[in-house]
């Protein structure tokens, strides 16, 4: 019980920013691809692949995730006031198949404020959401990497030749397939605003 | 003539009482059976709310010294359709019939449409924006409340910068004249 509210009681997301820092002080700032590999061993029981996992893991860490109807240019927002982190997402059904890309880009904003507390900011404004988006997509695939180096071992044991071939192509063929909705959720926002550029009619009118 | 209807009287009435009492379209009021039903149940603006609208384009249409049967022979409506909607027994005009009266009574289309309640007074619709311009600035520049969003579009609609104000009044408390 004391455990657990001791546990409560950390910022756990700062502690993993002091961490980060303390472990990769040179060079200064890092990549993301550095940031991405961290964010995944440390927390290592979640799957950040599916909304159900990242909600949990926003529970855990004391972000609260609310899924609502947002303005439709909007695919997420997060605040960050008085220490209270805070996402709002966009419960649309457009934008239902990029949302754990969609929290782990917010997650990547949030991350940064707690850098920016400890005197330690990796990007100016100007760049966060390009890295943002690259850090979401690199801890899909880090986090996809276990899943499917598990499932591969796993495979191999199979002891038919032939069922342990399909085995290895279908694992082969999922994780070529998050590996590509990674990548494409990143640009997807972009996607859609030069498409309704084309489309005037599907763009939000204010 | 044949039977009357009184929409007012109907418009209190419950479903099956409409469905037995109603009659089809009368020649006194033009309400159908669906309409009443409509707005006993809230589906449509009560012909009641186009008082005002009616009064409007009657005044519109006194100022250019036009008949109803003269508006009629330069194609907007039927003079009986125009006389219902003057007296207020009619829901509001279609857009399209809207554009040919501004053409006939010399008045802008805009000022139609925001009489008809198709837009929100341009001074309404104005100072809101304004005031959301300026409360987003203030947003933006305090330092106390970080925030960020995944977007669309490079430039921020104004209801996403709504939703940013109303976010920050609520998560720190404070409000923003």
């Amino acid at each position: 019980m004391v455990e657990e509210s001791r546990n409560l009681n950390t910022d756990v997301i700062l502690s993993f920013c002091q961490n980060f820092i303390l472990r990769h002080p040179n060079p200064w700032p890092p990549d993301e691809q550095a940031l991405a590999n961290e964010f995944v061993s440390y927390f290592a029981s979640f799957n950040f692949l599916v909304i159900s996992d990242l909600e949990k893991y926003c529970t855990a860490t004391g972000i609260e995730l609310t899924k609502k109807s947002l303005p439709s240019d909007l695919l997420a927002a997060n605040c960050y006031p008085n220490g209270k982190r805070k996402i709002d997402l966009n419960d649309h059904s457009e934008y239902l198949f990029i949302q754990p890309h969609t929290v782990l880009h917010e997650i990547r904003e949030l991350l940064e404020y707690s850098f920016r507390d400890l005197g330690y900011p990796i990007t100016d404004l100007s760049e966060i959401e390009s890295r943002a988006d690259q850090f979401a997509s690199l801890v899909m695939v880090c986090g996809g990497e276990k899943i499917w180096t598990k499932l591969f071992k796993d495979a191999l044991e199979i002891e038919s030749g032939l069922w342990k071939f399909a085995a290895v192509v279908l694992i082969g063929f999922c994780a070529v397939s998050v590996t590509a909705h990674a990548y494409l959720s990143a640009t997807y926002p972009y996607r859609q605003d030069r498409q309704s550029e084309n489309h005037p009619n599907q763009r939000y009118l204010t | 003539m044949g039977r009357t209807c009184s929409p007012m009287g109907s418009f209190n009435a419950t479903f099956p009482q409409l469905i037995k009492s109603s009659c089809s379209i009368c020649a006194f009021c033009g309400l159908s059976t669906a309409r009443l039903i409509m707005l006993r149940y809230g589906l449509c603006a009560r012909v009641s709310d186009m008082d005002g609208f009616g009064a409007y384009v009657r005044r519109l249409r006194q100022s250019c010294g036009l008949t109803l049967k003269e508006v009629e022979k330069q194609g907007v409506a039927s003079n009986a359709y125009l006389s219902q909607l003057e007296r207020g027994l009619r829901k509001r005009p279609h857009p399209d019939i809207l554009k040919k009266m501004a053409v006939v009574y010399g008045e802008p289309l805009k000022n139609l449409m925001i009489e008809a309640g198709y837009l929100p007074p341009e001074t309404e619709r104005e100072r809101t924006r304004e005031e959301t311009e300026r409360a987003f600035e203030k947003v933006q520049k305090d330092a106390g409340f970080p925030h960020g969003a995944r977007r669309r579009r490079l430039q921020l609609s104004l209801e996403a910068k709504r939703y940013f104000v109303e976010l920050y009044e609520k998560t720190t408390g404070r409000s923003i004249n």
